[in-house]
């Protein structure tokens, strides 16, 4: 393929490279272009500008009451006058002019803010394959759609999935009942313990049966114990779903599947 | 290596009776990268000995990899270099492929070499991001991680995360291009140059920036060499190698980009370098856009390597077979020893995979090229000033996770 | 002198002390007060700044929840989460300290840039009884022989600059004693550095100005500034442009920020104030942005003008035959106005060249310094003081100073920055080493 290499040379040390000045002065130019650029953003210049014109008025206003009350002031009147209202006024105008260049120019898009403050203003995209917390899907019945073949914990780089597969035919203590379960197996215990997850995603593509999922769009929240990272079942089926997916020889062309 | 002009200088200077001083740089020093130790014996600011000491951060990459399948090793190659996760995962999948002898698909490759470049970008603007700020122009660290941002942003689309993707798979990758993701790369382009020209405006000719990275962190052609320098670093020294080029891997063979080449060797050049890598980078993905076809992203055909589609395992009884065997028993790689390399974010990146057989491996080596180049480290700073060891550190851009050993 | 003891007698000694004392402390008020203020503006203004500079939203943290509503006051609240945090923080003081050293330190980097506010004017005469009449500037002059007008500025004194010079000099101890006190290489290191750039830097400091004092032929900062007046041809940074520039540069360094930042230079070594912790290490900062208020008062006052605003006389605005009259009190308001505002607009400027600039390097800010900075600042005094010998001995206006200072601005540019421009940095090692070599 055609250019092979680039010999780079570097800059000549130019008069005006030398001196410091104008390439600060360039510099300057970029980073406060920056800043004028990310500025009006923020403020409300518009209510500024509302309170600056009603402190011009009150100026005006307090102008005119001591030119009434003071009988000594004569000559002086014009400049009161520029210094009580003319300064807000002119004030005002400008972050009046800057709100509306807020307005109607620099929409987030044209700044080059891309941040949000994160904790009080929630992440608003997370992309469809994102991996968050785990969860489990359902099957219509709402039992879980695990079948405790024990893929995703074999598969897991980090080992943090606990399951304890369970018979039908065991009775299933009190606290792990679950409604309708009439798979042969299923969880007893299904734990994750979120702490050591590396999120690498490898369960969700292990698991057979579409049970175990990561697009919960949510981060893994933190927590002041230990204990709360790691999350139980039912913990996990509260986020979880009615799975779509057809298994057992029904779904789309299985036949011809080679 | 040889003494410099400098380290001779400093030898001359004994007119004036003075003692050294030994002070620990790190591992907890603010600007230290990757908790490294540097023990330097200063006389006044200047370094008269630098003794660099890596392993404080040790994880034991190729001691993991011998517990666990072929497949499970790509969550360990993202913590690799975590700059450019995405390189790992490709330099290490072509290692297990050549010994399989698997064909990976066209589109997985253009795939592949994509999000490779898009990594590679997010590497170059860190290590460029840590060179301006080691030397306090915090705005510049700042504006490269908005257009980082815009990488990663892109690469969480395609992947599922932002930093540990672990994407790839032995024969493809793990998933196709969400729908107008090539577009949506296409469209961040003018963040990522217009940073670039920012900081080519800041920082390219400001005389305070020349002075303090040109001539300073000196390696001649003759030492990268001897050395084993390779990517920008090595580049940057004058070395004419760019595997993506004297060894053509994927589709690199039909994408016309250039290798930025210099001869200086110091600080400046490595900048310069990387600078121009970026934008050669951006060249790449423009053309495998253009290039690249609908088609498949994992191996046809081969059964005993990659896992089935959903569908197959929901739904047929050999499907979920094979589904089961390769995550229990993991990809059966044959007898036999491998090294592959790729073009990493920081110079050659090679994986030597040992295989006996089994679908667990008994030895993944990893070449990592900052290990080699932070070797040279203590050698640079001799002769330099106590300001200079971040900066040319930086330049270096060691990271911690690839340095482990 | 004379006519500074007879404003001084008719200002205070005649009513006895008292009167003196209060208005001394009416006067501390007036100036120190905006200062501590400005002081805590600028650590505000620093964070939003530069957060607009490097497209980030700015301090978010601190607020108040009023009504489920989070207030935030664009950040401003953090000046008062960071006073309780300083104050409350535990002061650790290392073992092997200097005890003494240590304790003395923050109050010796403070001490100094407070006390130099006393001789800056931060307006002119405030004739208080006859606040609202239109006052000429002879009328407000002879209230002021009176004593019946309060002067805007702490302290008179013919040696104003000197004192501003000799105790900024000072600041070098607190950074040089804390480097020293703490029992720690870093901050030792940072010290000696410290005390060798402030040193340096001091003298380039001391020159740069020396060209544009010779023009106002006085070193008391409100003759300085009166010398200026409403006439923009005349203030400094026009008739003593390279003098401007060099005494900002190297007021920088003084201030030890960015790109002179090297006694903390936190990426590399970090800092002489590395073992400080709690309201000492805030002491620190107060001193430091109290020293960026103090290059802003400064340079407002010997090269913007000081106090004064284009075209306002004493009696109001006046371009050609047009006059927009104002009252005495507005005018002084407005002259007290814009000298904040100066200063406030090169505190803009100082932070922003913060945020842009790489740090230099220890050798070659001494480079800098001595081999940079003090010839052309030396070549600025000689160009200088030919063209004042020739206005004065030829009786020309010097209102039309501005007309040389381009020529002393590209003379010295020709004769002194050009001919250095042509060296690089190589160039000047191996002089030092030649140098270095011949001496021993």
């Amino acid at each position: 393929m055609p250019g092979r290499t680039v010999k780079l040379t570097a800059p000549d040390r130019t008069a005006a490279v030398q001196s410091y000045v104008l390439e600060t002065g360039k510099g300057l130019g970029i980073t406060l272009g920056h800043f004028f650029k990310n500025w009006p953003s923020r403020v409300p210049w518009i209510g500024v500008g509302v309170v600056a014109l009603l402190a011009a008025a009150g100026g005006v206003a307090l102008a005119f009451g001591m030119k009434s009350f003071s009988g000594r002031m004569t000559s002086g009147f014009t400049g009161l006058l520029v210094m009580f209202g003319g300064v807000p006024a002119g004030l005002g105008l400008l972050a009046l002019g800057a709100g509306a260049y807020r307005k109607f120019r620099a929409t987030p898009a044209e700044t080059y803010l891309r941040l949000v403050p994160y904790p009080d203003v929630p992440a608003d995209y997370y992309p469809p394959r994102y991996r968050g917390e785990h969860r489990l899907m359902h099957r219509e019945d709402g039992s879980v759609r695990c079948v405790s073949c024990m893929m995703c914990s074999t598969v897991c780089p980090a080992d943090c999935i606990n399951i304890v597969a369970g018979n039908a035919a065991d009775p299933p203590s009190d606290s792990e009942k679950v409604p309708g379960v009439d798979a042969e197996k299923f969880p007893v215990r299904f734990e994750i313990d979120e702490l050591r997850c590396v999120v690498c995603g490898l369960c969700v593509e292990a698991c057979p049966c579409d049970a175990i999922r990561m697009d919960s769009s949510v981060h893994v929240t933190a927590y002041a114990n230990r204990q709360d990272f790691v999350f139980d079942r039912n913990r996990l089926m509260e986020r979880g779903d009615q799975s779509q997916a057809v298994q057992g020889g029904h779904g789309p062309g299985w036949r011809t599947l080679s | 290596m040889t003494p410099n002009s400098e380290q001779l200088a400093i030898q001359e200077r004994v007119a004036l009776p003075t003692e050294t001083m030994t002070i620990m740089m790190g591992p907890v020093h603010p600007a230290m990268h990757g908790t490294v130790r540097v023990v330097v014996t200063v006389d006044g600011e200047r370094i008269v000995h630098a003794d660099v000491q890596v392993g404080y951060l040790h994880r034991g990459f190729e001691k993991e990899c011998e517990g666990v399948t072929w497949g499970q090793v790509f969550p360990y190659t993202d913590r690799l270099n975590y700059v450019s996760p995405i390189l790992n995962n490709v330099g290490y999948a072509m290692a297990v492929e050549k010994l399989l002898g698997v064909e990976v698909p066209e589109r997985a490759e253009y795939i592949r070499v994509i999000s490779g470049e898009l990594s590679r970008v997010g590497d170059h603007l860190t290590c460029i991001a840590a060179i301006a700020m080691e030397m306090g122009a915090f705005s510049i660290f700042l504006y490269c991680v908005r257009a980082r941002d815009e990488v990663y942003d892109r690469l969480e689309e395609l992947t599922g995360a932002r930093v540990t993707h672990a994407y790839c798979r032995v024969g493809g990758v793990k998933d196709d291009t969400p729908d107008g993701w090539l577009e949506k790369v296409r469209a961040g382009f003018g963040e990522i140059t217009g940073v670039i020209d920012d900081i080519d405006g800041l920082l390219t000719k400001n005389r305070i920036f020349l002075d303090r990275t040109q001539g300073v962190g000196v390696v001649s052609t003759a030492d990268a060499i001897s050395s084993g320098f390779t990517g920008p670093v090595g580049r940057a020294s004058g070395i004419d190698y760019d595997v993506r080029k004297d060894h053509p891997y994927g589709v690199y063979d039909r994408i016309d980009f250039d290798v930025p080449v210099m001869d200086a060797g110091d600080t400046f050049c490595r900048y310069y370098v990387r600078m121009e890598e970026v934008r050669q980078s951006l060249r790449i993905i423009d053309q495998a856009i253009d290039q690249i076809e609908p088609g498949p992203v994992k191996a046809v055909g081969a059964h005993r390597v990659v896992l089935p589609s959903k569908n197959e395992t929901y739904n047929t009884i050999e499907g979920m077979i094979r589904h089961f065997k390769l995550t229990v028993d993991g990809i059966q790689v044959p007898e036999g020893e491998a090294y592959s390399y790729i073009e990493g974010g920081n110079g050659e990146l090679g994986f030597y995979c040992v295989a006996d057989g089994s679908g667990v491996p008994v030895k993944v080596r990893c070449r990592p090229p900052c290990f080699i180049v932070t070797g040279q480290l203590g050698n640079m700073l001799v002769g330099h000033t106590l300001a200079d060891v971040v900066p040319i550190f930086g330049s270096l851009n060691m990271i911690g996770g690839e340095c482990d050993r | 002198m004379p006519e500074m003891q007879q404003i001084f007698a008719g200002i205070a000694w005649n009513d006895g002390g008292w009167i003196e004392l209060a208005a001394t402390l009416i006067r501390a008020v007036i100036i120190v007060l905006p200062v501590i203020l400005l002081m805590a503006v600028y650590t505000w203004m620093e964070r939003r700044q530069a957060s607009f500079m490097q497209d980030r939203i700015g301090p978010t943290r601190a607020n108040i929840a009023i009504a489920g509503k989070n207030i935030t006051l664009f950040g401003l609240l953090h000046l008062m989460a960071d006073g309780l945090k300083f104050v409350f923080k535990e002061d650790i003081v290392p073992s092997k300290a200097n005890k003494l050293l240590f304790f003395l330190a923050p109050i010796l980097a403070l001490a100094p840039v407070v006390i130099v506010f006393v001789v800056i004017p931060v307006g002119g005469f405030f004739a208080y009884s006859h606040w609202d009449q239109v006052l000429t500037a002879d009328q407000v002059k002879a209230y002021a022989m009176t004593g019946d007008a309060f002067r805007l500025q702490a302290s008179q004194l013919e040696i104003g600059v000197l004192v501003i010079f000799a105790f900024s000099g000072l600041g070098v101890f607190g950074a040089s004693l804390a480097g020293y006190g703490s029992h720690n290489k870093w901050a030792l290191i940072g010290g000696l550095r410290a005390a060798a750039q402030m040193v340096s830097y001091e003298v380039t400091l001391g020159l740069t100005v020396v060209g544009a004092l010779l023009l106002y032929g006085t070193l008391e900062p409100m003759a300085i500034a009166n010398w200026q007046g409403h006439n923009i041809a005349r203030w400094g940074i026009v008739v003593q442009p390279i003098g401007a520039i060099l005494f900002l540069a190297a007021a920088i360094a003084e201030s030890k920020r960015i790109p002179f930042d090297i006694p903390e230079g936190e990426s590399e070594i970090i800092g002489y104030n590395l073992e400080y912790s709690g309201m000492r290490w805030g002491i620190f900062f107060m001193g430091e942005y109290m020293e960026l208020v103090f290059v802003g008062a400064m340079f407002a006052t010997i090269f913007l003008g000081g106090f004064h605003v284009p075209l306002l006389h004493a009696d109001g605005f006046r371009l050609g035959s047009h006059h927009l009259a104002m009252p005495h009190i507005a005018v002084v308001l407005v002259q007290m106005l814009a000298f904040w505002g100066k200063v406030v607009l090169l505190g803009f400027l100082q932070i922003a060249i913060r945020w842009t600039l790489p740090r230099m390097r220890y050798d070659q800010l001494m480079r800098l310094g001595w081999i940079g900075m003090l010839p052309v600042s030396l070549a600025n005094v000689m160009v200088t003081a030919i063209l004042l010998l020739v206005f004065t001995s030829y009786n020309w206006n010097m209102g039309n100073y501005w007309i040389a200072s381009l020529l002393v601005t590209l003379l010295v540019y020709l004769l002194v920055v050009a001919p250095q421009q042509t060296k690089t940095d190589e160039d000047n090692v191996a002089h030092d080493e030649a140098h270095s070599h011949g001496s021993h």
